[in-house]
């Protein structure tokens, strides 16, 4: 069932989902309020999009819903209808992204369990400014907590990508 | 003989795991699945102390999808668990005694069946009188929790005489100190899955830190072999002590075994807030004495924790408190009794740090609050009454010689004269101030306690150096410590290195991948296994090139002539010699330990770490921000430097939490906050953008034991470092973690009205 | 599916009205057990918490009048109109469409994936949004819909009562010259709730007098206030410490903040005070 200009329900339990995940098209049905992380990890097996507190506040979650960074735990399923996404996976390509590449050399991550989603807002705000401030990076990182590094280490990968960047 | 440290690029280079980590192909346990897998969930008591009546699962056995429910009675063997003795049930029968004593659990098809089918199991609860302050447990009148009463455990040290060294004192200063319960709030909860073999053997894929003690303790819940259950327990996201003991584990293989089917549990977050370990609460009261020419006569110590529930590994954080009260410091006249007690808050159990941050608050609040009466410079103060290289450890033992406590106070001495301790706000209603905490920290289980470690080395027939140890990645950075050392030590590439952890099926026993002793115990098994290593790899090689065995050498890919010729590849000498006995080193012995220790738990080996902190405090709201947080660090040569760093920036991060904002507050025996959005850990926007770690690697000449293990250093001395640049900032004393600002701000009130123009 | 609370949200109906009427006939129809929802942020982490998900969402999604911004002139007065589906990062993003004030407050509110997110209209609907301060100080209205007709009503009206009408947009009047400042206390630097939030706004006149004093609080669990008293007190006054400190002990007396589990009344009035207080001074002088 198509998303109805009109009111119509949304038939319980099911809905037909459509979506682009990492470009690949998705047809799947589902309830209307199944989220979007768990469509991700358990329909569809990927597991590189993390969960943790499952409320919107630590980020592990993260991806990119039609360009714009969103917490999938907190999307629904109605909502992720039609809508392109990108999950870590598909961040790299044949080769690794830049922002993969220093969060390997500046010791980005230790655990690893917050890193797709980190990695996900970091490339949100690249995107759109190719060089933020320390304010900048911090606000746009202020979503996605880090047990592990104390922020150290994603901070210097940031800045190293950031300078990457202006020498091209 | 101390590692080389002249490779800084090889020390930073790229984690073996992390490849998998920054592009999300890694699986964790908990991101693992399995054909026919169910999804278990566990019902936990509603009431923190109660009888319970009757526990009914039929209505829920009736559910379309519901495969099995368990309880006390399908618990084949030992109804228990505890990382000392196990006196916390796997599901309780007749009590229970805190909000996370499972009751039941439920294999279903689903989450959701699962989750609806909790709601229909019905108990019955006689609600019984809670306990929640220590204090009131020990009351004669309290209800037992335990059959022994409620105390968990004391521990006493005494030395000298302490009323008659407070008698010779000039100034004396007397405190409590308040610290809170901490979250370990790793980010990846508590869960893995479990699977029904078709030999009738288990594999259980569930994080934890000792791979080894979780298949004895379920082998004893199950009444299953040991070798019959494989645990498989790397990697991990995240740990800090948190999963060292028993969490889904148990109810996993109950379930899987009633099912036959692959089980999966992940906790929720509010799941793994209300069953899991917390750090312990303590409330220490410290009296300490000194001369008017500042030499510490006298110090006693009263420590009271808050275990909660159950033991787990309480007594013995219990006894490292005790142990690192006296600090670094030389001091004639000690008395340190210590108590741990049962109440029905949350279990306390493991945490990095394991007593030291809660003991080393009080301390260095003692002696910042000393130097201040004795209008001394409070580094001066700790100069005077500072370890020598060869002093004994805090309680009397005889320790590996270090001159670390020095070391760390020099280095950070040096980085206080670096910034200004002027008030350099430019906002008006705000002011900063510094402040220097110093730590030590022993390393590995202790004395009386058993520390096996041990590791192998093995020649693959793909030509492989294979490496194994019993430890856990939790993020640490273990792999990348084993690849480093084997490179450095055998001159290899990363491709030449095959490592093996966490698989109780294919490594040997190594101990726990805890108390800081995983980096130090790989450096030592290394040593120990290298030459005989090296001279069988050699002598193979010989036999098959035919060349003298003394111009052979290990290197890249391969054996080396004359140091410049790559003669033969390991692949190929794997190749030429596959009827070969199979080439294989093992090495097991004990972590070192204080030959004359007195006090079960004591040290042998320490690390010693020295904070600075500067802070700016919001006159108008009791806000403090951390501006500067630098650490030294004396714990050997740096093995890794990104993981190093790593340790000690987040390790301190963690601090700065638990100073300003982490308290997992209980009411009446309920968790108060229970997911991130209350329970608040720092975010990029609370820490320094730039932090400086100093690494100190010098060791005594003659020093066997190598680098020591940074894991938990990093977190000591951050807390009493804030807190007394708070003091220095506005001079107020804090003596409650954590920093209330509501008590700063009514501390700032009291100075009288304000100008506001 | 939201795990907890008592119902599995399996069963939820999600409609997709497209215009007004349908939306409210059918919440009419279903009663309490339809909500409205627009992002859903808050909505799922009130599931999250136990509350019961109603087994029937009206989605905001498709509604034309809830979108979008522009400019509109009422009474001779111009005003900057947002639509009640505008997410909160759209208006932290827009300095140049936006009041510095509105985007002060949106850059406070959550992070960024959840401002993505996030609207204004749940924003203030929800009846402790942070938005709502700041929106007070400028005199903002709603533009509402209550199933007979669309009309407008003072914001400061607005939260006085538990109107259940629709929000269709919120109308800002455009006024460039107001000082204004906006501040939100968390428990640490950024993304949590407040303990608590003030904005205020004044002109100062040529004589350095104080003019259309506008002082508004709220805070996690308290509701949004307007400080009536302390504006008149401050309305047409030439500030003096004296005077200031006159302010601090009404506002003191005037705000009622809640306590809740990790800050107490006395702190958050004491910051309030403070809070005000050293704006006003700062910005009139
Ligand atoms: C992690 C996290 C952090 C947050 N931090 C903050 C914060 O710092 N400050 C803050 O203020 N909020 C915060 N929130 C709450 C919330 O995200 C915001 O208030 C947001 O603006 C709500 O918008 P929404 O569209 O998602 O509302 P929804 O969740 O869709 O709806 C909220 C309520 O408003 C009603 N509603 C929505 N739109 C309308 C409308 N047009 N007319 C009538 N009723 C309507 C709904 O029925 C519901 O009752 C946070 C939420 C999360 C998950
Ligand atoms: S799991 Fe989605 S934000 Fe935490
Ligand atoms: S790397 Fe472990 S939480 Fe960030």
């Amino acid at each position: 069932m198509d998303m109805k200009e009109q009111a119509e329900v949304m038939t319980p339990p099911k809905m037909e989902l459509s979506l682009t995940i990492n470009g690949a098209n998705y047809e799947l049905q589902v309830p209307p309020t199944k989220r979007l992380v768990t469509i991700l990890r358990e329909e569809l097996n990927f597991t590189g999009t993390k969960i943790s507190c499952e409320v919107g506040r630590c980020g592990a979650c993260a991806v990119q819903m039609n360009n714009q960074l969103v917490n999938s735990c907190l999307v629904m399923a109605y909502q992720a209808n039609h809508a392109s996404i990108i999950t870590i996976e598909g961040l790299s390509g044949e080769e690794l992204d830049p922002i993969q590449r220093v969060f390997l050399e500046e010791g980005g991550f230790q655990c690893g369990y917050c890193t797709p989603g980190m990695m996900m807002a970091v490339h949100a705000l690249l995107a759109t400014n190719q060089a933020p401030s320390e304010e900048q990076i911090q606000e746009a990182l202020s979503g996605n907590l880090c047990r592990c590094t104390g922020y150290g280490g994603i901070i210097r990968a940031v800045q190293k990508a950031i300078s990457n960047n202006n020498q091209k | 003989m101390p590692i080389q440290t002249s490779s800084l690029d090889k020390k930073k280079k790229i984690r073996p795991d992390g490849p998998g980590k920054v592009t999300g192909e890694l699986k964790y346990l908990t991101d693992l699945s399995f054909p026919g897998m169910l999804y278990g969930k566990i019902l936990r008591s509603t009431e923190p102390h109660a009888e319970i009546q009757s526990i009914s699962t039929e209505l829920a056995k009736q559910l379309p999808g519901v495969r099995a429910i368990v309880t006390y009675e399908d618990v084949p063997g030992l109804n228990g668990f505890g990382l000392i003795f196990p006196d916390q049930p796997v599901l309780c029968e007749d009590r229970v005694r805190y909000v996370g004593d499972a009751i039941a659990a439920v294999a279903a098809d689903t989450i959701e069946i699962a989750d609806e089918a909790l709601q229909l199991i019905q108990v019955v609860y006689k609600k019984l009188p809670v306990i929640i302050e220590p204090e009131k447990a020990l009351h004669p009148n309290a209800p037992k929790l335990h059959p022994d009463g409620n105390l968990l455990h004391r521990a006493h040290y005494s030395k000298g005489d302490v009323e008659k060294g407070f008698e010779l004192c000039t100034h004396i200063v007397e405190g409590t100190y308040e610290l809170p319960r901490q979250m370990h709030a790793y980010m990846e909860t508590e869960g893995g899955v479990i699977v029904p073999e078709v030999d009738g053997n288990l594999t259980v894929y569930v994080g934890t830190q000792h791979g080894f003690k979780d298949r004895y303790q379920l082998a004893r819940i199950l009444n299953m072999n040991e070798s019959d259950i494989r645990i498989v327990s790397s990697p991990m996201g995240g740990s800090f002590g948190g999963k060292d003991e028993l969490n889904v584990q148990p109810y996993g293989a109950l379930l899987a075994l009633a099912t036959n089917c692959p089980v999966k549990i992940h906790n929720t977050r509010r799941e793994s807030v209300r069953a899991g370990l917390k750090r312990h609460p303590m409330k220490i009261t410290m009296k300490t004495g000194v001369d008017d020419t500042g030499n510490i006569i006298s110090h006693k110590v009263k420590i009271v924790a808050d275990t909660g529930a159950y033991a787990t590994l309480g007594p013995a954080v219990l006894d490292f408190a005790v142990e690192h009260a006296p600090g670094p410091y030389i001091i004639p006249n000690i008395e340190i009794e210590g108590v741990s007690v049962f109440t029905n808050n949350g279990v306390a159990g493991e945490f990095r740090g394991f007593g030291g941050n809660q003991v080393t608050f009080a301390l260095e609040g003692q002696m910042d609050r000393l130097a201040e009466r004795l209008q001394m410079d409070p580094i001066e103060f700790r100069e005077k009454n500072l370890r020598q290289v060869n002093s004994p450890g805090p309680l009397g033992q005889k320790v590996a010689p270090t001159s670390g406590a020095k070391d760390v106070l020099e280095a950070i001495k040096q980085k206080l004269t670096n910034i200004t301790n002027e008030n350099d706000s430019l906002e008006k209603w705000k002011v900063t101030g510094t402040g220097v905490a110093i730590s030590i920290h022993g390393g590995g289980l202790g004395a009386g306690r058993m520390d096996p470690a041990g590791g192998r080395l093995s020649f693959t027939s793909e030509g492989k150096i294979e490496v194994a140890f019993g430890f856990e990645e939790c993020g640490q950075g273990l792999l990348a410590v084993i690849e480093t050392l084997i490179m450095e030590e055998f001159h290899c590439m990363e491709d030449d290195i095959h490592i093996v952890i966490g698989d109780t099926d294919s490594v040997p026993v190594s101990g726990s991948s805890t108390a800081s002793r995983a980096t130090s115990m790989v450096w030592n098994s290394i040593q120990r296994m290298k030459d005989t290593f090296r001279s069988k790899i050699l002598e193979r090689a010989t036999k098959v090139t035919g060349l003298p065995v003394e111009d052979l050498c290990m290197g890249p890919n391969g054996i080396w002539f004359k140091d410049d010729n790559l003669c033969i590849t390991f692949v190929e000498l794997a190749e030429k010699t596959l009827h070969e006995p199979f080439i294989k080193v093992e090495t097991s012995f004990d972590f070192p330990t204080s030959p004359d220790a007195v006090v079960d738990g004591s040290h042998f080996l320490y690390a010693f770490s020295s904070v600075l902190a500067k802070v700016e405090v919001d006159l108008l709201t009791g806000k403090i921000k951390v501006l500067t947080l630098d650490q030294a660090i004396a714990a050997g040569p740096v093995v890794s430097l990104l993981g190093y760093q790593g340790q000690i920036e987040g390790g301190g991060i963690m601090a700065l939490g638990y100073s300003l904002m982490e308290e997992a507050k209980m009411e009446n025996g309920h968790y108060v906050n229970d997911n991130f959005d209350t329970y608040l850990i720092p975010t990029i926007q609370d820490v320094p953008f730039v932090m400086n770690v100093e690494a100190i690697e010098k060791l005594q000449d003659g020093d066997i034991y190598g680098p020591r293990g940074v894991g938990e250093i990093g977190t000591i001395a951050v807390a009493p470092a804030i807190v007394k640049a708070i003091h220095d900032a506005t001079g107020c004393w804090i003596s409650k973690l954590p920093v209330s600002r509501e008590v700063l701000l009514e501390h700032l009130s009291s100075r009288g009205e304000k100008r506001w123009i | 599916m939201i795990r907890q609370g008592t119902t599995s949200l399996i069963d939820t109906c999600v409609w997709m009205p497209t215009s007004l009427e349908e939306a409210w006939d059918l919440k009419k129809k279903y009663g309490e057990n339809a909500a409205f929802i627009a992002g859903g942020t808050l909505m799922q982490t009130h599931w999250a918490k136990g509350l019961n998900c109603p087994s029937h969402l009206i989605s905001l999604d498709h509604m034309n009048e809830m979108k979008g911004w522009g400019e509109e002139l009422v009474n001779g007065q111009t005003y900057t109109r947002l639509g009640a589906g505008i997410t909160l990062d759209f208006c932290r993003q827009n300095k140049n469409l936006f009041h510095p004030l509105l985007v002060e407050a949106a850059k406070n509110i959550a992070a960024p994936a959840v401002r993505n997110r996030g609207t204004i209209g749940g924003n203030i609907a929800n009846g402790f949004g942070d938005m709502i301060p700041a929106l007070l100080a400028m005199d903002a209205f709603l533009t509402l819909y209550d199933g007979n007709s669309t009309h407008s009503l003072p914001l400061s009206d607005y939260i006085k009562t538990n109107n259940q009408s629709l929000i269709i947009s919120v109308l800002v009047p455009e006024d460039q010259t107001k000082r204004f400042f906006y501040k939100k206390l968390c428990h640490r630097e950024a993304f949590t709730p407040s303990v608590i939030t003030v904005a205020g706004s004044f002109n100062l006149n040529e004589k350095r007098k104080l003019t259309a004093v506008r002082l508004a609080l709220s805070g996690g669990s308290t509701h949004p206030q307007r400080l009536y008293e302390s504006e008149q007190l401050l309305e047409g006054s030439t500030l003096t410490n004296n005077h200031l400190q006159k302010v601090y002990q009404v506002i003191n007396e005037e705000f009622i903040p809640s306590t809740d589990p990790f800050s107490t009344a006395t702190y958050k009035r004491l910051v309030a005070s403070n809070w005000v207080v050293s704006e006003i001074a700062r910005l009139a002088t």
